[in-house]
C-alpha cells in the first residue's frame, strides 16, 4: 500500500465573491522512502499542494491519506501535532531564526520532537559541523539552506517537504543542497517531496508529478533517477 | 502631490487601523490627563471666585465687644465711594430640646453683601417667616418647607425675641460658609455653631448691630486667594482700622453718657435726700453708697474692642484654597510624567512604521517622488493621529477630570458646579508634545532612511544579526539553562532599544500606580496616625486663667469624664527672617510626666518616646524641617507681647497636622521669666457618644471663666472626610495610569509580534503548539514586565516623594511611607495587564497565516 495517498484533493480560495481554484481533483500516491518531484510553472498550484501535504493548510474537498490517516479531517491542533512529529519543511528562503546559531536553529526543531536525531550528527550530515556556532548572518545562502535542511531532518520526520529549495541559490550551491537532500533521504528512508519549476532537477525523483493549471498533468515513475552530480541546468 | 498619493495615505491608515488607533489612543490618554488635571485646580478656584462675586461676599467684617451703632455705620457711609456695607443683627442660641446651636440673624431688606442663595422656597416676606441654612435640613431631616420652627432657649435669651414661633419658608446657603458642615464658633452651647437661621428685621429685640459686613469696591473684580488680592486687602484693612480708630473712645464715652443719663434720676433723688435728711442718716448713707457704686461702675466701662476680620476667618474659605492647591501640586509633575511615557511609546511605534514601509518608500523614490513627498506621508499619518488624539483628549480631559474631582469636593463644599475652561497654554503644550512624538520621531528615523538610494530601500533591511551574549561566556550558568530560556535571553538582549522602551514604559506606569496608591497611604495615614496613635485625648478645654475649684468640680462631675491633664496652651508665632512666619501651639503641661497618657511624643521612625526635660523643648518634625533646625539648635518664638525668645530644641517628634512646641514648666519659666498660667485641660472621655459629648461641652461652657471646648471627634470627622475626597482623586490617577499601562503593553507587544512574524511563523510550521508559540514571546514579555515592575518601584518611590514635597502645605506633613501592600497591588495590576495583553496576542497569533510570512523574501 502507498504511504501517501492523495485522492481527488481540491483546494479553492474564496475572496469576496471571487473563487480561485488552486488544486483541482488532484490524485497520486507515493510509496515510503520515495523521492518525488513535483514539477510545474509558477502559479500552477504546487505550493498549495505541498502546504496541504505538510499540514499547514486543509483541502476544500478530497482525501489526503498519510500512512492511512486522512489529514484532511484533522483539527488545527491535530495538524500541529502532525507537523511536529511527521513533517520536515525546507523553504526557498531558509527561514532561519536570525538570533539563533546554526546549532540552536536545529535544536529549535529537535527539542520539540520525541525521537529526534542528534543535533551534532545532523549538522555533520549536512557538512556544517565547524559552522555550528555561527549565526545565520555569518553563513552563505547555501550554508543557510543546509542548516534549514538539518533543522528539518533533525526532527526525524517521516516526510520531508521542500519548496523550491534551490530557488534562491546559484547553480553550484543548489547542487550541493540537492545532494544533501538526496543523501539524507537515502540514509534515513524518509519520503521526500520536492517542489520545483526546474525540469532538470525534477529528474532526480523516483516519481515525477507534473502539475499545470491546478491539475495533475502526468505522473511518471522514474526507475533510474539521475544522480544529483549529473544534473545540469 | 497627486491624488493617488493621498489615496496611499488614507489606505495606509485603513490598512493599519490598529496602529493608527493605538497612536491616537496613547495621545488621547496623555493629552486628556495632562490638560484635564492641569485645568482642575484653576477650574475649582474659578468656581469659588465666580460664586463669591455673584453673591457679593464681603471682604471684611467689623465687630465690637459693645455692639455696633448708627455712628459706626456712619463711618462707612462717609466712605461709601470705597465700600458697600451692611449691618447684621444676630443672636446665637442653644436650642434646649436638641442641644443644637443656631445663629438667628435678621436679614436686611436689601442684601448688599453676602447674598444668600435660595436652595428651595423663598426668603422671608412676613414677620412670622424664617429661612434655614441647608445644614439644618441635614441635621434635622424632619424640617421641611412649611414646618413650624420654634425657638426655645434659656429664659434670658428667649426674651430677646419678639416672636419665637415661625414658619419655615425656605432653605438657603450663605457664601460666608462654603464648607457644608462648619459654621464657626460661638459662646453658647457646645461652643460651635450648627446652622444659621434668617428672619425679618424686627424679630430680635436688640438695638445694636452684631457685625458690619463690608465689601471694598477695589476688590470686586480681583480674583480671591491671589497675591494681588492679599496685597490690596492688607492695605484695605489698614485703612478700615484707621477709619474706626476714633470709634472705640467715642463709643465708650457714649456708653458712659447713656449710663449717666439713666443714673440721673437716681442722682437727683440722692441730692434731694441729702437736703432733707441729716448727713449721717443711714438711709442717706445707703443711697449715697449705692450711687457712688453705680458711678464707679460707669467710670469702669471699658473701651470696647473693635475686631477686624477678613475672608480668611470664614470657615472653609482657606481650606478650599488649600485643597485646590493640593490638586495643583499633583498636576505639576504627574501629568508630565504621563505624557512622557506616551511620547516614548509613540516614538517606538512610528519607528516601526517607517521600517515596515521601507519598500514602499523605495518604490516611490524610484518613481521619482521627492524625499519631502515621501516623508510627508509619515508626517500626515502621524500628524493626523496626534491631532485627532489631542482634539479628543482635550475635549474629554478638560470636561471630565475637573468635573469629576470638583464633584468629589462638592460633597464637602456647597459651591456651584464648575464651568470648565480651556487653558490654551496647556493645550498648546500638549499638542506640541503630541506632534513632536509622532512627526518628530518619524522625521528623525526618516532622515537616515531617505538618504539611502531607492535600490537599497527596496531591499528589505537585513535582519539584525544574532550575537553571542556575554552571559554565554559564563558556561556553568548558560549550560544549565533550558533551550527555551536561552532563546528568550538571546532575544531580549538582541533588541536592546525595545527592551529599554518596554522596561521604561512599564516602569513608568508602575511608578504612577505606586504614586497613586502611595498618596492614598500618605494622606490616609495622617488621620489614622494623628488621631489614633498620637493624640489620646477627646477634648480641649480653654479657660481664662488657672483652674478654679468650681471649674474643677464642673469638669469632674461630667458623666463622660475619665481623666484630664492641666496645661498651658497659647498660640505663638515662630519668626525668622528667611522663613514665612509659622503659627504654632505652645503647650506646658503642669505635670510633664503625665503628658504621655494624652499625647504621644515619639520619633517617627524608631517610635522611641521622648520626655520633656528642663533643658529644651520638643517640637514637631515639620516645624523643624521648615526652619532647617535639628536637636540642639534654637527656634525664635514670639509669645504675645513678649520679645522673641530663643527656645532650644531637645527633641523632634512625629506629628502631621499643625505645629506644636512642648516645654516643661521649669524650662518655660527659664525662657519667659514667669510661671505658666495653666489655662487649659486635655480631657479623656469614658465613651464617645455624640450627644453625650455635646452635652459635655454645653455643660462646661455654663461654668464661668470657661472660654471654649473643642471636641476632637468633630475635627476627626472633618479630617477623614477631606481624606475620603483625596482618595477619590487618587483613584483617578491609578485608573489613568492603569489604562496607560495597558495601552503601552499592548502596543509594544504588537510591535514585537509584527517585527518577528517570520520567526513566529517558522516555529509554527516546525510544529509549536499555539500555547508554545505564545509562550515563546510571552516569556520575554514577562521578564520585561518584571524588570519594569522592579524599576517602577524605585521610580514610584521617587515620584511619590517629589509629589508629597510639592503638595504639602506649611502646616501639614504627609506620612512619607508607602505601604508594602501598595507595591503589591501595583505589581499585581501590571502583571494582570501583561497577562491580558498576552491573551489578546494569543488570539491574534492563532489566526496568523504562517504561509504568508514565509513566502516573501527575507
Amino acid at each position: 500500500m502507498a504511504y501517501i495517498d492523495v485522492i481527488n484533493e481540491t483546494r479553492q480560495f474564496t475572496q469576496g465573491n471571487q473563487v480561485t481554484i488552486a488544486n483541482r481533483d488532484i490524485s497520486f500516491s507515493v510509496a515510503q522512502g520515495e523521492i518525488v518531484t513535483i514539477l510545474g510553472p509558477s502559479g500552477a498550484g504546487k505550493s498549495t499542494l505541498l502546504n496541504i501535504l505538510g499540514g499547514m493548510d486543509s483541502p476544500t474537498s478530497g482525501q489526503v491519506l498519510i500512512d492511512g490517516q486522512d489529514i484532511a479531517q484533522l483539527s488545527a491542533k491535530q495538524l500541529t501535532t502532525y507537523r511536529r512529529q511527521d513533517v520536515g519543511f525546507v523553504f526557498q528562503f531558509y527561514n532561519l531564526v536570525p538570533n539563533l546559531t546554526a546549532r540552536e536553529n536545529v535544536e529549535l526543531a529537535s527539542q520539540i520532537t520525541a525521537d529526534a536525531h542528534d543535533v551534532g550528527e545532523t549538522l555533520g550530515l549536512v557538512g556544517l559541523t565547524d559552522r555550528a556556532s555561527n549565526f545565520p548572518a555569518q553563513l552563505s545562502g547555501g550554508e543557510q539552506q543546509r542548516v534549514a535542511i538539518a533543522r528539518a531532518i533533525a526532527k526525524n520526520p517521516k516526510i520531508l517537504l521542500c519548496d523550491e529549495p534551490t530557488g534562491a541559490l546559484d547553480y553550484q550551491t543548489g547542487k550541493q543542497v540537492l545532494q544533501v537532500i538526496q543523501d539524507g533521504a537515502r540514509r534515513t528512508h524518509m519520503t521526500v517531496i520536492i517542489v520545483t519549476h526546474n525540469s532538470a532537477i525534477a529528474k532526480m525523483g523516483d516519481q515525477i508529478i507534473h502539475i499545470n493549471d491546478a491539475r495533475v498533468q502526468s505522473t511518471r515513475h522514474n526507475p533510474h533517477p539521475t544522480p544529483v552530480a549529473e544534473i545540469e541546468w | 502631490m497627486t491624488n493617488s498619493y493621498f489615496k496611499t495615505i488614507f489606505r495606509e491608515i485603513r490598512r493599519s487601523k490598529a496602529r493608527f488607533l493605538s497612536i491616537m489612543l496613547i495621545i488621547f490618554l496623555g493629552v486628556a490627563f495632562y490638560t484635564g488635571i492641569r485645568a482642575t485646580g484653576p477650574d475649582m478656584l474659578q468656581a469659588a471666585s465666580d460664586y463669591y462675586q455673584k453673591q457679593q461676599l464681603a471682604t471684611n467684617s467689623v465687630q465690637s465687644t459693645a455692639g455696633l451703632t448708627r455712628q459706626d455705620r456712619a463711618v462707612l457711609h462717609r466712605h461709601r465711594d470705597q465700600v458697600t456695607y451692611q449691618a447684621v443683627k444676630y443672636l446665637d442660641i442653644n436650642q434646649l430640646n436638641n442641644n443644637q446651636t443656631v445663629r438667628v440673624a435678621e436679614l436686611p431688606a436689601k442684601q448688599r453683601v453676602n447674598r444668600l442663595t435660595v436652595v428651595s422656597g423663598h426668603l422671608p416676606r412676613r414677620a412670622n417667616e424664617i429661612v434655614l441654612d441647608q445644614q439644618a435640613r441635614t441635621l434635622q431631616p424632619h424640617l421641611k418647607l412649611g414646618s413650624t420652627y420654634h425657638i426655645a432657649t434659656t429664659q434670658a435669651r428667649n426674651q430677646r425675641f419678639n416672636r419665637r414661633t415661625l414658619k419655615v419658608v425656605g432653605f438657603v446657603n450663605s457664601p460666608r460658609y462654603i464648607e457644608k458642615a462648619t459654621r464657626g464658633v460661638t459662646t453658647v452651647g457646645k461652643g460651635t455653631l450648627d446652622y444659621l437661621a434668617f428672619v425679618r428685621p424686627g424679630t430680635l429685640d436688640q438695638s445694636v448691630a452684631s457685625r458690619l459686613d463690608i465689601q471694598f469696591k477695589n476688590l470686586a473684580h480681583v480674583a480671591p486667594y491671589t497675591a494681588k488680592y492679599k496685597r490690596i486687602n492688607r492695605a484695605n484693612t489698614t485703612r478700615l482700622k484707621a477709619w474706626f480708630k476714633p470709634r472705640a473712645a467715642a463709643r465708650q464715652a457714649q456708653l458712659q453718657r447713656q449710663a449717666r443719663q439713666q443714673l440721673a434720676p437716681q442722682a437727683a433723688q440722692v441730692a434731694q435726700l441729702a437736703q432733707q435728711l441729716p448727713a449721717n442718716s443711714p438711709i442717706l448713707r445707703k443711697a449715697q453708697r449705692q450711687l457712688s457704686h453705680a458711678q464707679a461702675k460707669i467710670a469702669a466701662i471699658d473701651r470696647p474692642t473693635y475686631l477686624y476680620s477678613g475672608r480668611a476667618a470664614n470657615p472653609g474659605y482657606s481650606e478650599y484654597h488649600e485643597n485646590t492647591q493640593r490638586v495643583v501640586a499633583l498636576s505639576t509633575v504627574f501629568p508630565l510624567f504621563f505624557i512622557a511615557i506616551a511620547a516614548l511609546i509613540c516614538l517606538t511605534t512610528m519607528t516601526r512604521m517607517v521600517t515596515e514601509l521601507r519598500i514602499q518608500m523605495g518604490t516611490l523614490k524610484a518613481l521619482g517622488y521627492s524625499n519631502l513627498a515621501i516623508g510627508s506621508e509619515f508626517m500626515i499619518y502621524g500628524g493626523l493621529a496626534s491631532l485627532l488624539g489631542t482634539l479628543l483628549g482635550v475635549g474629554f480631559g478638560v470636561n471630565f477630570f475637573p468635573r469629576f474631582i470638583a464633584q468629589a469636593y462638592g460633597s464637602m463644599y456647597n459651591l456651584p458646579a464648575i464651568n470648565v475652561q480651556y487653558l490654551w497654554a496647556d493645550i498648546v503644550i500638549a499638542l506640541v508634545i503630541a506632534l513632536a512624538c509622532t512627526m518628530g520621531s518619524a522625521a528623525i528615523v526618516l532622515r537616515v532612511d531617505l538618504r539611502s538610494n531607492p535600490a537599497t530601500l527596496m531591499q528589505p533591511k537585513a535582519p539584525k544579526a544574532g550575537k553571542t551574549l556575554w552571559l554565554e561566556h559564563w558556561h556553568s550558568l548558560w549550560r544549565r539553562l533550558s533551550f527555551n530560556h536561552k532563546v528568550t535571553l538571546r532575544n531580549l538582549f538582541r533588541y536592546k532599544q525595545r527592551l529599554l522602551m518596554t522596561v521604561l514604559g512599564i516602569a513608568g506606569c508602575m511608578a504612577m500606580m505606586i504614586t497613586g496608591f502611595g498618596l492614598k497611604d500618605s494622606i490616609g495615614d495622617i488621620s489614622v496616625k494623628q488621631f489614633n496613635q498620637l493624640w489620646h485625648y477627646d477634648a480641649i478645654v480653654v479657660r481664662s486663667g488657672n483652674q478654679t475649684a468650681a471649674q474643677r468640680r464642673a469638669l469632674h462631675r461630667q458623666s463622660l469624664y475619665k481623666n484630664d491633664l492641666l496645661l498651658k496652651q497659647s498660640q505663638v508665632t515662630v519668626e525668622r527672617a528667611d522663613v514665612a512666619n509659622q503659627a504654632a501651639t505652645l503647650s506646658v503641661p503642669q505635670r510633664p510626666q503625665r503628658l504621655k497618657k494624652f499625647v504621644v511624643l515619639r520619633n517617627r521612625q524608631s517610635h522611641r518616646a521622648y520626655t520633656l526635660n528642663n533643658h529644651g523643648a520638643i517640637i514637631d518634625e515639620k516645624l523643624a524641617k521648615l526652619y532647617h533646625v535639628k536637636v540642639g539648635d534654637t527656634l525664635p518664638v514670639k509669645l504675645g507681647n513678649h520679645p522673641v525668645k530663643h527656645v532650644r530644641i531637645a527633641a523632634i517628634a512625629e506629628n502631621y497636622v499643625n505645629h506644636f512646641i512642648y516645654l516643661s514648666p521649669t524650662y518655660y519659666h527659664r525662657i519667659f521669666d514667669h510661671h505658666a498660667v495653666y489655662n487649659g485641660n486635655l480631657v479623656q472621655f469614658t465613651h464617645h457618644g455624640k450627644s453625650a459629648q455635646n452635652q459635655f461641652a454645653s455643660d462646661l461652657l455654663k461654668t464661668s471663666g470657661m472660654l471654649n471646648v473643642t471636641l476632637l471627634s468633630t475635627e476627626k470627622h472633618n479630617n477623614f472626610q477631606m481624606l475620603d475626597t483625596m482618595d477619590l482623586v487618587v483613584v483617578i490617577f491609578v485608573v489613568a495610569a492603569g489604562a496607560l499601562a495597558l495601552v503601552v503593553l499592548y502596543n509594544l507587544t504588537n510591535i514585537n509580534v509584527s517585527e518577528r512574524i517570520r520567526e513566529l511563523s517558522t516555529i509554527k510550521v516546525l510544529g509549536f503548539y499555539d500555547g508554545e508559540v505564545t509562550m515563546y514571546i510571552f516569556r520575554e514579555n514577562l521578564i520585561l514586565t518584571v524588570m519594569g515592575i522592579l524599576l517602577g518601584c524605585f521610580m514610584g518611590d521617587w515620584l511619590h516623594r517629589y509629589i508629597l514635597n510639592t503638595a504639602e502645605t506649611d502646616s501639614l506633613m504627609f506620612s512619607p511611607g508607602i505601604h508594602p501592600l501598595s507595591y503589591v497591588y501595583s505589581a499585581l495590576l501590571t502583571l494582570a495587564f501583561s497577562l491580558l495583553v498576552m491573551w489578546l496576542m494569543h488570539r491574534k497569533l492563532k489566526r496568523i497565516n504562517m504561509l504568508d510570512a514565509l513566502k516573501s523574501v527575507d
